[in-house]
C-alpha cells in the first residue's frame, strides 16, 4: 500500500460512518460521490483523493491523495474539481465545461464527457487568440448581477486527435496536458453558452438557439454540488441559474464526430463569441 | 373519475415560471424538472386547485386539442408527478 493511499484510508477511518448522498459517473464508471459525516461533508474522487470538510468554509477542509500524482495533475485536481467542490458550499455555481475568452467577452462551452470541451477552448486559444478559462471545471460568478467567468485552469487536457490537429505530441492514447498559450487573469463577462452535441448523422456542424428553460437544463448536467442536502443551497442554484439563461444566449453546436469538424466547431464559436452582444441576444 | 381529480405541488418541490416554461426543483432530492408551455399551463391551474376537467376545458380553449383528449393527456401527465412525487392528490371529503 502506498503512503498517499495509506493517509487516505486513515482520514475516512477518522470520519467514521460515512452516508453518501450522490454520486458522478462518466462512461458508467464512478467518478465522483459526495456524502456527509457526523463530522462534515465528504468527496471521494475514485481513485484519485479524498476530500473532507469540517464546517462550511474552506478553511477547514483537507485533501489526502489515494496516489501521488505529478504537478500538472496536482493543479488540475486542485484549480478544477476541488475548487468546485468548495466553492458549492460557499454558495458560488460551478460547472463541469470549458471556457475561454476574447477580448472581454467569454463562452461557456458544455457537453458529456468526450463531447470536445477541451479540444473546442483549445482551438479557440491555440489558433485563434482566445484566453482560457477552464478546461473542465468553470467558475460562474456574478457581479452587480451579470454573470463572468472566473479563471480556474490553465491548462489544456487533449486527446490525441485534437493534440495532433493543434500540432502537440501524437504518441499516447490517453489525455496529455499542454498549457495554454495564454491564460485569462481576471473574471471575464459571459456572452454565450454552447453545448456540443454528437449527431452521428449530421454532414457539418451546425448552430441550434436555444430557448431558457433548454438552456437551464444544458447547464444543470453539469453543475458541480457538494451539499446535496442543503435545500437552501437548492434554491440558490435555481435563481442563479435563471439568472444565468435569462441573461445569456445559449446554443447547441451539433457536429458529426469526424477530426476536420473541430476547425468548423471551432470558428461557429469564434463566431458566436464576437457577434454575440452582453446584454442577449433575445 | 378522473375528471373530477384535483392535484396540488407536493411539500418539498419549490418552482418559479421561467420564460414559458415552469422549472420544478425537487428539494428532497436535489432533481430539477422543466415543464414546457403546455405542462406549465396545466401545473399553474394544478396550483389553483382546479380539477383535471377544469384544466382540460381550458386547454381546449387555448390550444388545438379537444377536451377528450387533453383530459387524456393531463391523466398521463398527472400520473408521472405522482410517480416522480412532485404533486400530491386532493381526496375529497367524504
Amino acid at each position: 500500500m502506498s503512503a498517499a493511499r495509506a493517509e487516505s484510508d486513515a482520514v475516512l477511518r477518522e470520519c467514521g460512518a460515512i452516508e453518501w448522498l450522490g454520486e458522478r459517473r462518466e462512461d458508467g464508471q464512478l467518478v465522483l460521490r459526495v456524502g456527509r459525516t457526523a463530522r462534515g461533508r465528504i468527496a471521494e474522487l475514485s481513485g484519485v483523493a479524498t476530500l473532507v470538510v469540517s464546517g462550511r468554509g474552506r478553511e477547514r477542509a483537507s485533501l489526502s491523495m489515494h496516489r501521488p500524482l505529478d504537478a500538472v495533475a496536482e493543479e488540475r485536481l486542485h484549480r478544477g474539481i476541488v475548487e468546485g467542490l468548495l466553492r458549492h458550499l460557499e454558495g458560488k455555481l460551478t460547472v463541469h465545461g470549458a471556457a475561454a475568452a476574447i477580448g472581454d467577452r467569454a463562452v461557456l462551452v458544455l457537453g458529456e464527457s468526450g463531447a470536445g470541451k477541451s479540444t473546442t477552448v483549445a482551438e479557440l486559444c491555440e489558433r485563434r487568440g482566445a484566453e482560457m478559462l477552464a478546461d473542465d471545471v468553470a467558475a460562474l460568478d456574478f457581479h452587480d448581477g451579470r454573470p463572468v467567468i472566473t479563471p480556474t485552469e490553465a491548462v489544456h487536457w487533449l486527446l490525441e486527435d485534437a493534440r495532433c490537429h493543434l500540432g502537440g505530441l501524437a504518441d499516447d492514447g490517453g489525455k496529455l496536458p499542454q498549457r495554454a498559450r495564454r491564460a485569462a487573469g481576471a473574471s471575464v463577462p459571459l456572452v454565450a453558452i454552447c453545448s456540443l452535441v454528437f449527431d452521428p448523422a449530421a454532414s457539418a456542424s451546425r448552430i441550434v438557439p436555444l430557448a431558457p428553460a433548454a438552456a437551464i437544463e444544458r447547464v444543470l448536467k453539469g453543475v458541480v454540488r457538494f451539499a446535496l442536502d442543503d435545500r437552501d443551497a437548492h434554491v440558490r442554484e435555481l435563481d442563479a441559474l435563471m439568472n444565468l439563461c435569462s441573461h445569456v444566449p445559449a446554443f447547441d453546436l451539433v457536429r458529426p464526430r469526424a477530426a476536420r469538424e473541430i476547425e468548423r466547431s471551432g470558428d461557429l464559436v469564434e463566431r458566436i463569441l464576437r457577434a454575440t452582444e452582453v446584454e442577449g441576444a433575445r | 373519475m378522473s375528471a373530477a381529480r384535483r392535484f396540488h405541488p407536493a411539500e418539498h418541490v419549490h418552482f418559479r415560471a421561467f420564460d414559458d416554461a415552469i422549472i420544478l426543483l425537487d428539494l428532497s432530492e436535489g432533481e430539477y424538472f422543466s415543464l414546457d408551455a403546455v405542462g406549465a399551463f396545466a401545473w399553474e391551474r394544478l396550483t389553483r386547485g382546479e380539477t383535471l376537467g377544469e384544466i382540460a376545458a381550458a386547454e381546449a380553449a387555448e390550444f388545438s386539442v379537444d377536451e377528450a383528449t387533453a383530459l387524456r393527456d393531463l391523466e398521463a401527465f398527472t400520473s408521472e408527478l405522482e410517480a416522480r412525487r412532485l404533486v400530491t392528490r386532493v381526496e375529497d371529503a367524504p
